[in-house]
């Protein structure tokens, strides 16, 4: 084999809802150490396609690889434990408890320990050092104590990312890590995302072009389900048929 | 205050629901002046230390795992009859009928939970709701065995340890009651507070997110539901051994709901709603049947729906309603005073 194998790979993957096809015969590969955009229209299938790459749904046909191995009938838990990790679109997260505590799960869960039933004091405090460590390097540790439904919403999207750091996921994938977030402090959210270290392999979802062509090398471009282009940021970039079907520029109209 | 003083601080703020509070050993107080006080309410008083071991084991399924569930029955009338069918057949002694009686109800949480907890909702609800009415029906045809209808009788309960006999007016068969709940409050306590109690709390607030970290959901509610059901199991079999009889109504509709009523009327998924709820319901019904059966009926009937549209977290979630508006009212007004020295000495 001469290329190296993808962290994470989609063969032939098909999904439909009734008689919507949300994903038709994808095929997709993320590189080791990838900063990689997907991107496309509203309703094209890219929280779906998140979705079928953590387990979140399974697909009608088609296969899900991660670091080379088949974990197409393996939930959405047990990827985790193999290194993947995730933020929603929409934030999902504990609301009624302490921020804190929202990042302090995600590590014992990680450490194996969030199955203890009798004592775990120690591994409770070891983890919500860790977290509170988190939680500075974010900038949220003067909410550690908060519970996350008192913050703004741009602020609960950080709790997303940081719930997702502390998994020390091999592989991240970012569904509109933004959305939502006041101009103002979105640059806070891609701060964050460009100092990721370089080991961490990203998959992100964006709208934003501008960012997207800031952060990402590799983009796939993603409509009504089938990926229509795939490449570096600059041949996306240039590529008439994206302006014509993503831009919406219809030139030859 | 230093960066390393911060972080202390909102990690020990974390963890100070692990730190017993003296008002959590009220009960306790209250259980014992009953027993040297009171001793013409123990019989009562026996009864009610049942339910609230009782209802304590549905705060953990309900509570904690969020797992809405009306047929928790189940679990106690298995637990009755074990111990009560091994009493009658020669196995008198307490401790075996508690231990037996606590693996026969995890058995069948265990097997019902498998099935049942890959609903949700009214399904959820329904299905919990059969498995008792089985049980129920099984036990009625199974009337060689279990006594039917007349219910089981003829049990030899056995002194505990082989020493403490159970006495005339109740007094063994109490502090038995009291010793078996305060080791179930320990246990249980010690579970809602571990790592695992507190990713049932997640799961019931965003199972999603959970997923997302790599909890294994449904396997983590099937245990809670499992300890749950071995909890009641040994409330059906205090019941059992004390009483020294066990009818059909230990499977009763009625009695699933009975619990709900009195856990939710207390607080659930806050540990001690159970000690608030069941006492009230019991001591209420004890006030009020003396009078007029249907009146009590009439206003427990107004006080739930008062709970549940008023006071979703039950009496507990309204005691810590006030206590953190008066709280916020004084760190308030502590601020405000701090302010104002403030600017009095910038001018």
């Amino acid at each position: 084999m001469d290329q190296p194998v993808p962290v994470i790979e989609a063969r032939g993957v098909n999904r439909s809802f009734g008689a919507i096809e949300v994903a038709s015969n994808i095929n997709f590969r993320l590189e080791r150490g990838a900063r990689h955009a997907l991107i496309g229209p509203n309703g094209a299938g890219k929280t779906t396609f998140i979705n079928l790459l953590t387990g979140r749904i399974r697909p009608s046909s088609g296969q899900i690889f991660l670091h080379g191995q088949d974990v197409t009938r393996l939930p959405f838990d047990r990827r985790v434990k193999r290194g993947i990790a995730r933020t929603f679109q929409l934030n999902t997260l504990l609301r009624n408890l302490s921020v804190l505590e929202n990042v302090q799960l995600a590590e014992l869960e990680r450490h194996g320990s969030a199955s203890r039933l009798i004592g775990g004091a120690h591994l409770q405090r070891q983890a919500a050092e860790a977290a509170y460590a988190l939680l500075e390097e974010l900038r949220l540790a003067d909410h550690a104590n908060a519970p996350v439904k008192s913050l703004s919403y741009g602020r609960q999207r950080l709790v997303e990312i940081a719930i997702a750091l502390a998994l020390k996921p091999a592989i991240l994938l970012l569904d509109e890590p933004a959305a939502g977030v006041p101009p103002t402090d979105s640059h806070l959210v891609f701060d964050m995302i460009a100092a990721l270290p370089d080991d961490i392999s990203v998959l992100i979802i964006e709208h934003d072009m501008k960012l997207v062509f800031r952060f990402a090398k590799q983009i796939s471009v993603l409509v009504q389900g089938k990926i229509l282009r795939e490449g570096t940021a600059e041949q996306i970039a240039a590529d008439p048929m994206v302006k014509d079907v993503y831009l919406g520029h219809r030139a030859h109209a | 205050m230093s960066l390393q003083d911060a972080r202390n601080a909102a990690v020990e703020k974390l963890l100070s629901r692990r730190r017993l509070s003296p008002l959590e050993l009220l009960p306790w107080v209250i259980a014992l002046g009953v027993y040297f006080f009171l001793p013409q309410y123990l019989t009562l008083g026996s009864q009610i230390l049942i339910m609230v071991l009782f209802a304590l084991s549905l705060d953990i399924t309900l509570g904690y795992a969020g797992v809405i569930i009306l047929g928790h029955a189940a679990f106690y009338g298995m637990g009755a009859y074990t111990a009560g069918l091994l009493a009658v057949h020669g196995w008198g002694d307490p401790l075996i009928g508690l231990v037996a009686a606590a693996i026969a109800a995890a058995i069948l949480g265990l097997v019902s939970g498998i099935v049942i907890l890959r609903t949700t909702g009214l399904a959820l609800l329904m299905l919990g709701m059969a498995v008792a009415l089985i049980l129920y029906e099984a036990a009625n045809r199974l009337h060689d065995i279990t006594g039917g209808f007349d219910g089981l009788r003829g049990m030899t309960i056995q002194p505990i340890f082989g020493y403490f006999d159970f006495d005339f007016f109740g007094k063994t068969a109490f502090l038995y009651c009291l010793a078996v709940l305060f080791l179930a409050w320990l246990f249980v306590r010690q579970v809602v507070i571990s790592p695992f109690g507190r990713s049932l709390v997640g799961i019931q607030e965003n199972a999603d997110r959970m997923a997302a970290i790599g909890t294994p959901v449904a396997r983590r509610k099937l245990i809670a539901f499992v300890l749950s059901a071995a909890i009641a199991g040994i409330a059906g079999a205090l019941s059992a051994q004390i009483n020294q009889f066990v009818s059909l109504s230990v499977f009763s509709f009625e009695l699933s709901g009975t619990v709900l009523v009195m856990l939710v009327l207390g607080g659930a998924g806050r540990l001690y709603g159970a000690f608030v709820g069941a006492p009230l319901y019991m001591i209420a019904q004890d006030q009020f049947a003396k009078g007029d059966p249907v009146y009590w009926l009439f206003w427990l009937g107004i006080l739930l729906i008062a709970v549940v549209l008023f006071a979703r977290g039950g009496i507990l979630g309204v005691v810590d309603a006030v206590r953190e508006t008066i709280g916020r009212r004084l760190t308030g007004r502590v601020a405000v005073a701090a302010a104002d020295t403030k600017s009095s000495a910038g001018s």
